[in-house]
């Protein structure tokens, strides 16, 4: 009631004394953090997998181990296998990981022939409690059958995008 | 009293260009803000398909025309090219059909290692009522690495021909079966 009273009386004010402006103080606060960052550490690499009659996909953990159904994988040339890794800093404030839904990789001898991963699945750890953590990212790769053999790749590569809460 | 004379024309109020001032200030404050509140990284992905192994027959393993042996006789094909059949003791090896081992052909990655397992069904008679025969295969290898062009594989084998042998023709059926590992 009295700011109301107040404001009453500053607006007789104003035209009674014809005063050219009037001003009411508040108060602001803003808490400043740092910006959040997310850099890559290391890029997805699904290794070898043996191609089939009928299609099937391998799935590749965080954690880096994989998984093959209705296709397989030699267990003594599994070529070059490791999940994503990037590294976030987030000054100790909630945040959240967007991934894509899905992502195409191209043939390098045929860029026609493609296979598509998708499920991608990540864990967090902290790294050591100054405010970052590392992220391993892992997914699903789809292959058709007969998939044509060679290697597949995307270098422009998915995008990982982390964003405060 | 004096009273000031009121600037009604307020674009030309030097209170009110300040308090735009202030206002441009906070917006693009606020717009700068929202860039650094999100982040992102991208990473590459890279997999490698590798051909499935196949192997196919190309000569399949015949043991030729044998004569009645008066006691159990093994006959044997050499596992080599052409598979040659060592004379045996008491077996007349007579004309006929040429004996051969069997000849496959593997298709396999290039640098990839792989397995070769061999299986036999006993030989048995396709019209009369002669004893089956047991068949032991004997492949040159039980193990490769592939070069992505087809590699040949001999299968030879030992028959065991029993006392007696009824005359017939006999067929019987093997398997071989390649796995990378």
């Amino acid at each position: 009631m009295n700011k109301i009273i107040t404001g009453l009386f500053l607006l007789l004010s104003y035209s009674g004394f014809s005063q050219a402006s009037a001003s009411a103080s508040f108060q602001t606060s803003a808490d400043v953090v740092d910006p959040i960052k997310i850099n890559k550490v290391a890029d997805l690499n699904f290794g070898s997998v043996i191609g089939g009659d009928n299609p099937g996909n391998i799935i590749l953990s965080p954690a880096g181990t994989r998984t093959a159904n209705g296709v397989e994988i030699s267990e003594s040339s599994p070529g070059e296998v490791n999940p994503a890794e990037a590294t976030i800093g987030h000054g100790n404030n909630a945040y959240s990981i967007t991934l894509p839904s899905s992502f195409s990789l191209f043939n390098s001898n045929d860029p026609s022939k493609a296979m598509i991963i998708d499920q991608f699945t990540y864990t967090q750890t902290s790294n050591g409690g100054n405010g970052t953590d590392i992220i391993k990212i892992g997914a699903t790769l789809n292959l058709e059958a007969n998939q044509s053999p060679g290697s597949y790749s995307n270098p422009s590569g998915f995008n990982a995008t982390v964003s405060y809460n | 009293m004096h009273i000031c004379p009121v600037n009604r024309d307020k674009h030309n109020n030097p209170r009110y260009l300040l308090n735009m001032k202030k206002i441009t200030f906070i917006l693009i404050a606020l717009i700068t803000g929202t860039t650094f509140a999100q982040d992102n990284a991208s990473a590459a992905v890279n997999a490698e398909i590798v051909s499935p192994i196949t192997v196919s027959t190309t000569v399949p393993l015949e043991f030729g025309r044998i004569g009645s042996p008066s006691s159990a006789t093994n006959v044997v094909v050499n596992t080599t090219a052409g598979g040659t059949r060592p004379d045996v003791a008491g077996v007349t090896l007579a004309g006929g059909a040429a004996a051969t081992a069997a000849s496959f052909n593997i298709t396999a990655e290039n640098t990839y290692t792989y397995d070769i397992t061999v299986a036999a069904t006993d030989l048995t008679p396709n019209t009369g009522a002669g004893a089956t025969m047991s068949l032991t295969l004997q492949p040159d290898a039980t193990s490769g690495t592939g070069t992505g062009s087809a590699q040949t594989l001999f299968v030879g084998g030992t028959l065991v021909v029993n006392s007696g042998q009824l005359s017939d023709s006999y067929t019987g059926s093997a398997k071989v079966t390649v796995n990378y590992n």
